[in-house]
């Protein structure tokens, strides 16, 4: 504890995680309270409270508290619900009345502020993994008297969503939390969207319309043949779908089970085995059946298993794909995945050989935050992996350089994004797209 | 590199009934593989009942009469094996139909009588030696490559005649993993198969 | 076209989403971790709910539908399913099986390829669906004359002579497979099957593969069950009671012997664990449940422990052993041997070691021809209705035994003269057990029994009455007068001393039991029954009567024990 006011910001001020932003908030709300009235202890106590303080409901949906007391607050709200209630509901409930909170959530995801993070994304797709948690268990056969009852397993999931807070999810990488996770594990009744018909219900690339806890269906298979059955029970795993729940259009497999809907959730979040590999190969047949591939190299993508928004990265590689096609100058490409053990990434380079930009290294397509197809990587990269892209440039003077953009890296807000372009001494042969996958 | 073979038998007279004293002797002397009799083998399934796998896990290939053990053992065992990467062998006499899964791990399940018989002690050799391609050896001896050319076969089919793109990829690559099993034998897969027909 | 395809996303997508009807047969991977994952099961339930109430006119089937193992072959066993599964409706369809493999050649590697070879079995290599369609048009239109694409029922029975499907091969398995077979049988024609006991058998029998084979080489029509009436034991006197010591008990048998035996207290041990138990742990347990319970009948299998399966001396065998300990302990106690052997030698020893029945449980599937389960039943029924009808011998066992308990204990000086009649009567009581063992063996069996009893107590008649030279007539050491007694009702009434008379073998009964040994009142309703017997042994000697009943074997036996009570010199 401070013992007076300038120690008090001066703590403040020294904490490592401040962005330049808040930095700037403390001191303006310092210069402020110093200017009015109260004895030294009720004004740092009101400073305290206005950068420190529990988060109210309307901050949170603003993403502006801090993600300690959005625990503290959580679990608070949790304990006035009586422990029962989706957190997040109570908190829905407290802003639902407040116009300021209805004009921000009518607001489309992409314009609130979101984050570039891939090892948060990556550790909370790591939950997948890690023994006795519900949430692996979501993907994973259960063992015998793992669980008593279905309720059993969907109330430690709901407590581990909450533990992980994977709600902050969907401020690294939307798609994957509402597109895909949430509607999977948590879901457990219609969003608003889906009520007034602005959206279906359904998760993934195939929009499949059954998760854990929506529609009902794997709670009132449980209610009949798991629950409290022991030994003799049937695991939700093997339920049969009902006819209406049946998606058909999952090119070359026959979706009968919940199994198999579980099957197609893993592929979602995770390239494994020779997924990624297929996904690029598929790819180039669609995009660029013409182009030249080193497929000894394309080869090396077998076997690389990471976690990730799996469709999201294979949209950001048509993408570029596209974009060669766009350049005509050549037809040859080289694919690689190198593993960087010090670093453990898998580093994923595109090389359109021979292909180099003319483009002035500050030109608006190359560094621009919401133009062209660069600034549509990153939004669709964000949080999955660091990107960058290495060629031959013009400076000011309008000489050749070769240099390095980074548009995604670590420790950078997309707040406060901006492409960072360093030199670099070699010729990368082309124009060439690194992503950065955390393993 | 030696893989360690863990067979547990708790009714010995189940060996005597298919395999003459020479073999169950030949059997009991393969020194990778640790066959516990009477007290040891008692200790073994009580281990793998108690969910007590410290031990097993050294194991690359463990064999198991399915009826000793209790369903969510046979289960956590499972799980066992998909970490460590070993291989599963149930057998039992009630089973009737050969099942082989490999999805999380290899897994056979299969009679006893399909166990015990003049195959065993050459599988279970060439398992320790690392040239086993797949458990499915012990069921079908040589015939496990008529298993692959077959299978080679259907894919082939189905990727012929498949319109999607990304299926067909992976159709080709199940396909080319396939072969690289049975090296070169895949000039003609069709007249492979013939061949190998003729000869049974 | 109304055919159905099954699969399992091993076909071509184009083929597989033509048709409008299909089922995707697979067993994933938490399907094989459940509690009673069977292949047959899973198949079962998939087909009938794809058959079910439906009808198809093909169905089309790949030889494998396996994504990991070709050569189990699957489609096959699920066609299997599909022509001896009565309740899928389906059994007489024509089925297409899909692959590039010709009939011979899956039969090569399949052990019941056979099959492939009976009417109503098609193939085709081509994976196009206008082809099938036009397979399917030629199997409806023109496979056989009218157009009857169905199998009729001489081509259904050409179908079963082609079709073999091994059960499991371990012995240990084929026993309980016997015994299913065996508990499904006896239930369906004792019109027990709505019992719940039986669910889980029949929920196998109805699923397995091998069983639905059995079910239609072997059918079960309502004409066979046995009428209830024709299962009725008569007994008389107190319930009987009846242990069945079978490690399988719990499998069914118990419940259709409770069904059975409705009027009797039935006892069995279902859960005491055969297969951890040494042979004199079993002994021992057995014996103490017969002695405890007051058992009259025991229905015994014939294998009851593993070992049993590879013992080299039928001997060894536990049951063997168990009956000669039952019988060394009551010879009176029924007991029926109850097992699925019908080898002559396996028959021979348990006939040497004292079996009173053998009743084969008829489930013999290799035999099935000759020894019909119905046949068992009503053998089962009429063995324990004799076993009933000499359900006194344990009495009369129990009694000599008491008996020979009497005389050992009775007090007497080596070398005496009484001390050589205690040896007659231990030699005595032995012959009447050997005669004891062969009642009901023989038609004059009885009738030994009797006179040699009579003889027994007409021993004391010749030891204890000594005539003085006046011709009085004492008893025993102690030399108390012998009395004339007379009968009326239950009462015996002195008319004084006997003197110069004919001690009658009534009167020197009643004289021992009355005044020397004083075991009985002067009133007793024992005093009628010793007259009966004393004239009926007369009416028997003199050829009025032409046998003796076995209550009267009872009477003298107890008699007897009376006798031996308070034997003193």
């Amino acid at each position: 504890m401070a013992n007076n006011k300038y120690d008090f910001i001066k703590e403040l001020l020294a904490k490592k995680d401040l962005s330049p932003e808040k930095r700037e908030r403390i001191l303006d709300l310092a210069s402020k309270e110093f200017s009015i009235e109260g004895t030294l202890e009720e004004r740092i106590r009101k400073l305290e409270e206005k950068v420190n303080g529990s988060p109210n409901p309307i901050d949170l949906l603003l993403g502006e508290a801090k993600r300690v007391s959005i625990e503290s607050f959580l679990t608070e709200q949790k304990f006035k619900s009586n422990g029962k209630e989706d957190v997040m509901a109570g908190v829905a409930n407290e802003v639902s009345n407040n116009n300021e909170v209805k004009g921000e959530l009518s607001k489309p995801i992409s314009h609130k502020k979101k984050h570039h993070d891939p090892s948060k994304v990556n550790k909370w797709l790591k939950y997948f993994t890690i023994n006795n948690t519900a949430i692996k268990f979501s993907t994973h056969v259960w063992d015998d008297d793992l669980y008593n009852t279905y309720q059993d397993f969907i109330e430690l999931l709901n407590d581990e969503r909450i533990k992980y807070d994977f709600h902050s999810l969907q401020y690294y990488n939307p798609d994957l939390y509402w597109d895909k996770i949430y509607p999977f594990l948590f879901q457990n009744k219609s969003t608003s969207l889906e009520i007034t018909g602005k959206k279906v219900f359904g998760w993934g690339r195939y929009k499949i319309p059954i998760g854990w806890q929506y529609p009902s269906t794997v709670r009132d298979f449980c209610l009949i043949n798991f629950d409290n059955k022991k030994r003799k029970s049937n695991a939700p795993q093997t339920m049969n779908l009902p006819a209406e729940l049946i998606p058909q259009h999952v090119s070359g497999r026959t979706i009968k089970t919940f199994e198999d809907v579980i099957d197609l959730f893993k592929p979602e979040i995770e390239f494994r085995d020779n997924q990624l590999w297929v996904g690029i190969k598929t790819a180039l047949h669609e995009v660029l059946p013409g182009h030249n591939i080193n497929n000894s190299l394309l080869n090396k993508l077998k076997g690389c298993s990471f976690y990730t928004n799996t469709e999201y990265v294979l949209k950001a590689i048509k993408r570029i794909f596209r974009m060669i096609k766009s350049r005509s100058v050549s037809k040859d490409l080289q694919i690689n995945c190198t593993h960087d053990s010090i670093r453990n990434k898998y580093i994923l380079e595109i090389l359109h050989l021979d292909s180099y930009c003319e483009k002035h290294i500050n030109h608006d397509k190359l560094i621009s935050n919401d133009k062209g197809d660069l600034s549509i990587l990153k939004t669709t990269l964000l949080s999955l992996c660091d990107f960058a892209i290495e060629s031959r440039f013009k400076n000011e003077n309008g000489d050749n350089i070769y240099a390095r953009i980074d548009y995604l890296y670590e420790n950078v807000d997309s707040n406060q994004w901006k492409p960072q372009v360093t030199t670099i001494d070699y010729n990368p042969n082309g124009f060439k797209y690194i992503l950065e996958f955390l393993i | 590199m030696t893989n360690k073979i863990l067979l547990i038998e708790d009714r010995p007279g189940r060996q005597a009934q298919f395999l003459s004293d020479q073999e169950i002797i030949n059997l009991h002397n393969l020194e990778f593989v640790e066959i516990p009799l009477k007290d040891k083998c008692i200790e073994w399934i009580v281990y793998i009942n108690s969910h007590e796998f410290e031990n097993i896990e050294e194991y690359d290939l463990i064999i198991v009469h399915k009826s000793s053990l209790k369903s969510d053992s046979i289960k956590s065992l499972g799980l066992v094996c998909k970490k460590t990467n070993a291989k599963l062998i149930l057998f039992s006499g009630g089973l009737s139909q050969v099942t082989y899964q490999s999805k999380d791990f290899q897994c056979l399940s299969i009679n006893s009588s399909v166990l015990y018989t003049d195959k065993l002690i050459g599988f279970l050799k060439t398992y320790s030696n690392g040239k086993t391609a797949s458990l499915l050896e012990l069921v079908y001896g040589e015939k496990w490559k008529l298993e692959i050319l077959l299978r080679c076969r259907q894919i082939q089919t189905r990727c012929d005649a498949e319109s999607n793109i990304e299926l067909k990829i992976k159709l080709e690559d199940e396909l080319s993993i396939l072969k690289q099993s049975i090296e070169n034998e895949v000039q003609n897969i069709d007249n492979e198969i013939n061949k190998i027909f003729l000869s049974l | 076209m109304n055919a159905l395809l099954i699969h399992n996303d091993n076909l071509p997508t184009a083929l597989i989403s033509n048709f409008k009807n299909t089922l995707k047969f697979n067993i994933g991977y938490a399907q094989t971790l459940e509690f009673d994952f069977t292949f047959d099961k899973e198949a079962h339930n998939q087909l009938n709910d794809a058959l079910g109430n439906k009808s198809f006119d093909t169905i089309f089937i790949p030889y494998s539908l396996s994504v990991n193992n070709y050569l189990e072959l699957s489609g096959l066993r699920l066609a299997l399913h599909i022509r001896l599964t009565n309740e899928f409706g389906h059994k007489n369809t024509p089925i297409v099986f899909l692959g590039h493999e010709t009939k011979e050649q899956i039969t090569k590697i399949s052990d019941y390829g056979s099959f492939l070879f009976s009417p109503g079995i098609f193939n085709t290599s081509k994976f196009e669906y206008h082809h099938l369609e036009e397979q399917h048009n030629w199997v409806i239109n023109n496979w056989k004359e009218n157009s009857e694409s169905l199998l009729n029922k001489r081509e259904y029975d050409l179908f079963l002579s082609r079709t073999t499907i091994k059960p499991a091969t371990s012995h240990l398995s084929n026993h309980s497979l016997v015994n299913e077979w065996a508990i499904y049988q006896w239930a369906k024609l004792i019109n027990s099957e709505d019992n719940n006991c039986f669910h889980q058998i029949f929920s196998k029998i109805d699923t397995d593969l091998y069983f639905n084979y059995l079910k239609a080489l072997h059918p079960i029509s309502r004409q066979n069950v046995i009428d209830r009436k024709d299962l009725e034991i008569r007994f008389s006197g107190e319930a009987p009671k009846v242990l069945l010591i079978d490690d399988e008990s719990d499998k069914g048998w118990a419940d259709l012997f409770v069904d059975i035996f409705e009027e009797f207290y039935f006892y069995d041990i279902p859960s005491y664990d055969f297969k951890n138990k040494s042979l004199n742990e079993l002994l021992k347990f057995c014996l103490n449940n017969i002695e405890e319970l007051k058992i009259d009948l025991v229905i015994l299998d014939f294998r009851l422990l593993p070992q049993d399966h590879i013992v080299n001396k039928l001997e060894e065998i536990s049951s063997i052993k168990l009956l000669k300990a039952i019988k060394l302990y009551n010879p009176g106690i029924q007991v029926v041997v109850f097992s699925a052997t019908d080898k002559v030698w396996n028959l021979n020893a348990l006939q040497r070691a004292g079996a009173d029945g053998f009743v084969n449980k008829g489930a013999s599937i290799e035999l099935q021809n000759k020894y019909s389960v119905k046949k068992s039943i009503e053998s089962l029924v009429e063995q324990v209705q004799e076993s009933m009808s000499l359900r006194y011998l344990k009495t009369i066992f129990t009694l000599l035994y008491k008996i020979k308990n009497n005389i050992n204990s009775c007090e007497y000086e080596d070398d005496s003269s009484f001390h050589g009649f205690i040896i007659e009567l231990k030699e005595h009581v032995g012959l009447i057990e050997e005669l004891g063992r062969n009642l009901g063996k023989s038609p004059k069996s009885t009738d030994f029994m009797f006179l040699a009893c009579f003889h027994f107590l007409e021993k004391f008649k010749n030891q204890y009455f000594i005539q003085d030279r006046r011709k009085q007539v004492f008893i025993g050491l102690e030399r108390v007068d012998c009395k004339m007694y007379r009968l009326s009702g239950d009462t015996i009434t002195k008319s004084g001393k006997l003197i110069d008379q004919h001690n009658s073998w009534f009167n020197a009964i009643v004289n021992l039991l009355v005044d020397y040994f004083e075991v009985l009142p002067t009133t007793h309703s024992e005093f009628r029954i010793i007259d009966k017997l004393a004239k009926l042994r007369n009416n028997y000697i003199h050829e009025d009567m032409q046998s003796i009943e076995s209550e009267n074997i009872v009477h003298i036996v107890e008699l007897m024990d009376l006798v031996t009570t308070k034997m003193k010199e």
